[in-house]
């Protein structure tokens, strides 16, 4: 009976659970690097539909950024009040009003945004694209990787709250999994 | 990180509004959420047609709009009003509690399309608390 084991430091190219069967496949020589459907993958591509690629290029696109950026940064320091531990020095965070009006807020927010601007130009490559970024917030920042999460929820809400009936269903399932492969990218470098 | 007296007021304020429109929400947030996480369609395989705006989707939306509708009128004590739908949730329906967390997330995303101006960032941490509260509530029997 073949045995599976949950391998700890297993390769990011193999099934959790499938990765000794994998092995002994390959060892037989079944070919190259195979994923627990046996067909083959280059171990660092996201795969995007077209409908994804257009979707996040179209979203981008018609971005007001200076609206959304410190929007969803005003509304993420509001929501989860925990987070402004990284805005010591932003003045005035006493009150959602306050928040909301602080011009520092204002001005990180479109900075953040517009640092999303290099993973919808390389979506083939996002996880070097953001491979220094991932120090930054690491090393220097240092943030807890859980925030990025808490972000992306409030900039997908900003944006909903911007494209209405047009953010249906597919359109924010395409939206989270681009801001999931960001966030992703960004806490890779952690240690 | 429980419901303050703000939040009550918050939630009750906006959910005059939802009410109105309780059943097209409800249909339009189950559906967004069988189509954002599809591991969700798992619990209705019982439906013949998981399509998003079919009727079995539509009439389910309605159901969970009315639970919470109910949460809104026992929100000072969630556990004890909430207390039959959770024995529900926890020995029949057994949905696996992060699934509260998915649900909620979509109908939050629902509100900010239909509400985009009524759907403060005060709204928005008001009802990400009660919809956590309400979870919590529902949790209550399954262990």
């Amino acid at each position: 009976m073949t045995q599976y084991t949950l391998q700890a430091h297993r390769p990011s190219n193999r099934c959790l659970w499938e990765g000794r069967r994998v092995a002994l496949k390959v060892a037989s020589g079944a070919g190259d690097l195979q994923t627990c459907t046996g067909k083959p993958r280059d171990s660092k591509m996201v795969e995007w539909t077209d409908f994804e690629r257009a979707t996040i290029v179209d979203i981008f696109s018609k971005m007001q950024y200076e609206v959304v950026g410190p929007a969803a940064l005003a509304r993420c320091l509001i929501v989860y009040p925990w987070t402004q531990r990284y805005f010591g020095n932003f003045g005035n965070l006493y009150n959602a009003a306050a928040i909301s009006g602080n011009p520092m807020v204002a001005k990180h927010g479109t900075t953040i945004l517009h640092g999303l601007d290099r993973a919808v130009k390389n979506m083939d490559n996002i996880k070097a694209t953001y491979a220094e970024l991932s120090v930054l917030h690491s090393e220097k920042l240092h943030v807890d990787p859980d925030n990025f999460k808490l972000l992306s929820d409030c900039l997908t809400i900003v944006v909903a709250a911007q494209l209405g009936k047009d953010f249906t269903g597919e359109v924010q399932a395409a939206f989270q999994k681009f801001l999931a492969v960001v966030v992703s990218a960004l806490g890779r470098q952690y240690h | 990180m429980s419901l303050n007296s703000k939040d009550k007021a918050a939630v009750k304020a906006l959910w005059g509004k939802i009410a109105k429109s309780a059943d097209v929400i409800g249909s339009e947030a189950l559906s967004r959420m069988l189509v954002v996480y599809p591991q969700t369609k798992t619990y209705f395989t019982h439906w013949p047609d998981m399509s998003p705006g079919s009727e079995p989707v539509k009439a389910h939306g309605k159901k969970v709009m009315g639970g919470l509708g109910l949460a809104v009128s026992k929100i000072d004590d969630l556990t004890t009003g909430l207390m039959e739908l959770s024995e529900k949730h926890a020995f029949t329906l057994r949905v696996d509690p992060s699934n509260f967390k998915i649900l909620s997330h979509c109908i939050l995303v629902e509100l900010a399309t239909i509400f985009p101006k009524e759907f403060t960032p005060e709204e928005h941490l008001s009802y990400d608390k009660f919809f956590a509260a309400v979870g919590l509530a529902l949790s209550e029997k399954y262990r």
